[in-house]
């Protein structure tokens, strides 16, 4: 039994200030941008006094701020909860039982590296707004409280039958933390070597990027006019109606390249930032993912919480034989992404890990192969071929005239791809469990095992009835699996199979 | 305990397809249908003022839509009519299952042992017919959660007490 770190109501570590502040001025500069903007170019008639007051008293304003929310701020372990207190005139008390603790997460700035502290994250089964984080505590306070719960939760499972309903016994201990043993059982398996960085930068999604970009910089221009009164989207016309209309297409070739090429550098420094020196740990219970430049992130995924395993590559990824992997983990649908632990980039031996220590026996397990109906391929003809060529020729006929029919060209392309995608289409059932694969392109998978899902769903649609088809969903606590388009008799079968499993399989899910 | 691995005989496990489904209560019938039916009387009020206004000064205009609406009408109550013969739920030894949807057919199975919890609700007009919803949650999320509407209420009640009892003996699978 470890013993409770923290017995009593505690602040977190005076280094916490800083985050706290920076917070607040975060919050305050996104509020007052505007006014800081027009402040700084628009000083027409105002001294420079006003100006400087202004700011003497938004650093005046956040220091209280973040001062009075510093003392305020107390977390502490009691009765088998986490309970953390907060505010001045709005109190806040949040309790999280230790059992419905999910995961502890640590976060590292470079600011918390310089003074050995970490933000703590705290996610919880359910429930959105019990989501619990610490700013800023020592390193050694943080594993602590990581390794109590964890163990009170171990200790706590194997105890339930025996102690009764919410009384749990271990929890009430108040002596003061000592430094207790630290989990040994962990093996690295991958280390991304700046290589790999490289690739797995290259291979984003950069089209993903340009909209982000292009969102932002249409949003950016967006507050700027208002704060200016300055008109982006006339300029632009300026620009471009001053240019004759052939040079249009010039402008067209030169931006679109310009875009793409600051999309790909952008989307490399994000990943270089995000991923540097990542480390993927086998842990006792689970995975391990450390990883980033300037904030160190640290996550973990127990294999229990883990739902399915999926895996996917680009054609460039495929290139490099290497390949992303996500772990959703269970939660509440409010957290959601946040919880899927993943791997942007690894090669197949790695893959092979997971598999392995997540679904042990699916090596071993006899597969039965299956496809799905070619019908799949008319409708992603329509949806990808059809429709979206009707709508660009709608748009662009005015312009183009009599060229818009170029589009045309795509149709037989969508359906030569819409084939390609059907015979794709792979799923494989075992005893324990189901495998996917799909995609042209972009190559998905994923591994399932039968015990993790929730419920079974079999859906069809009028044209499907009449064809005698049906969509098999299977919902899991990490989010849905789909089959589509396969026979109403075989979807039965399975769902009968999948009930059948899990009304007999007597593991937790979780 | 002795390991078992023995083969499942997969043609003899029990079949969704064979069971028979309980039907809602006809009260749920009539509140579709009288919703249905407020819903186009809206509508044509909304078109007696058009005919009144009449601006467009198009007589055939005004009487086509109400041919329209006529259509839609009939479309609409022969839809709810649909809708509730369509649905229904069934009770099984392990697990719940319920069907429903005209156009899009859905047949969802939640087995005892999934279950977070059940509640029952009850509006004020499913309150007036003596009515209720019952929801079952899973940890699978909202598109996994099952919600039976149009139960008589003492049904809803004996289901509700027939699955908790259920969820408590199953252990949850936590």
């Amino acid at each position: 039994m470890t013993i409770n770190p923290f017995p009593h109501p505690t602040r977190q570590s005076s280094v916490a200030i800083i985050f706290i502040l920076g917070h607040v001025l975060r919050l305050l500069v996104r509020q007052l941008w505007v006014v800081i903007l027009i402040f700084i170019f628009n000083q027409k008639g105002r001294t420079l006094n006003s100006f400087t007051l202004f700011f003497i008293g938004l650093a005046g304003v956040s220091a209280t701020l973040s001062l009075i929310n510093y003392f305020n701020f107390y977390f502490y372990i009691r009765d088998g909860e986490l309970v953390l207190e907060k505010g001045v005139l709005r109190k806040t008390k949040i309790n999280v039982p230790l059992d419905r603790v999910q995961t502890v997460n640590f976060r590292q700035g470079i600011l918390h590296q310089f003074f050995n502290v970490v933000a703590v994250d705290i996610d919880t089964a359910g429930s959105a707004g019990k989501e619990f984080s610490l700013q800023a505590i020592r390193m050694e306070a943080a594993e602590a409280l990581r390794d109590f719960v964890e163990n009170f939760k171990r200790t706590a499972d194997g105890g339930r039958q025996t102690v009764d309903g919410d009384e749990q016994v271990p929890i009430t201990s108040t002596e003061p933390f000592q430094s207790e043993i630290r989990n040994p059982k962990s093996e690295i398996l991958f280390r991304l070597s700046p290589l790999d960085l490289l690739k797995i930068g290259a291979s984003q999604n950069h089209l993903r990027t340009a909209g982000i970009l292009m969102a932002f910089f249409l949003g950016f221009a967006d507050d700027v006019e208002e704060a200016l009164s300055f008109d982006f989207s006339k300029k632009m016309e300026e620009w471009i109606g001053s240019a004759a209309n052939s040079d249009v297409w010039y402008y067209l070739l030169v931006g679109v390249p310009f875009l793409l090429l600051a999309s790909f550098l952008i989307s490399m420094v994000r990943t270089a930032l995000q991923y540097f020196n990542l480390q993927f740990w086998r842990t006792e219970r689970g995975f391990k993912i450390v990883s980033g430049l300037f904030t160190r992130q640290e996550v973990s995924a127990n294999l229990t919480k883990i739902q399915y395993v999926r895996w996917t590559s680009s054609p460039l990824k495929r290139l490099f034989g290497m390949m992303s992997v996500r772990l959703p983990q269970a939660a509440s649908v409010q957290v959601g992404r946040k919880l899927a632990v993943g791997l942007p980039g690894c090669y197949e031996p790695q893959l092979s890990a997971v598999r392995q220590a997540w679904f042990p026996q699916e090596k071993n397990l006899p597969e039965e192969e299956h496809g799905v109906d070619g019908r799949i391929a008319r409708r992603q003809f329509l949806l990808r071929g059809l429709l979206p060529v009707a709508v660009l020729m709608e748009i662009t006929w005015s312009m183009m005239g009599t060229w818009a029919a170029i589009w045309l060209l795509w149709l037989p392309v969508s359906w030569w791809l819409g084939q390609r995608f059907h015979r794709s289409w792979r799923w494989w059932v075992s005893d324990e469990g189901l495998r996917l694969g799909w995609g042209v392109f972009n190559r998905q998978a994923v591994l399932l095992q039968w015990y993790k899902v929730q419920a079974v769903g079999i859906r069809q649609s009028w044209f499907a009835r009449r064809a005698g088809l049906a969509n098999l969903t299977l919902h899991t606590a990490a989010g849905s699996v789909q089959v589509p388009y396969i026979p109403l008799a075989k979807a039965q079968a399975v769902q009968d199979f999948v009930l059948f499993k899990i009304e007999t399989d007597q593991r937790g899910w979780m | 305990m002795i390991f078992e691995n023995s083969q499942i005989p997969v043609s003899e496990l029990p079949k969704v397809e064979d069971v028979e489904y309980q039907q809602l209560a006809p009260a749920y019938r009539t509140v579709e249908l009288v919703a249905t039916s407020l819903l186009f009387g809206f509508f044509l009020l909304g078109w007696l003022v058009f005919f009144f206004v009449n601006p467009f000064r198009m007589p055939w205009l005004n009487w086509g839509l109400l041919a329209v609406w006529g259509l839609l009408f009939a479309f609409g109550l022969r839809n709810a009519n649909r809708r509730f013969r369509m649905e229904g739920y069934a009770l099984r030894e392990h697990d719940i299952l319920h069907k429903h949807g005209v156009w899009w057919r859905t047949v969802t199975a939640i087995p005892f042992n999934r279950m977070q919890h059940c509640e029952i609700s009850r509006g004020p007009v499913e309150n007036a017919f003596g009515l209720a919803t019952l929801r079952v949650y899973t940890a699978g999320g909202s598109s996994s959660d099952l919600s039976i509407e149009g139960l008589l209420f003492e049904e809803a009640q004996r289901i509700k007490e027939f699955i908790t009892q259920k969820i408590g003996g199953a252990g949850n699978g936590l």
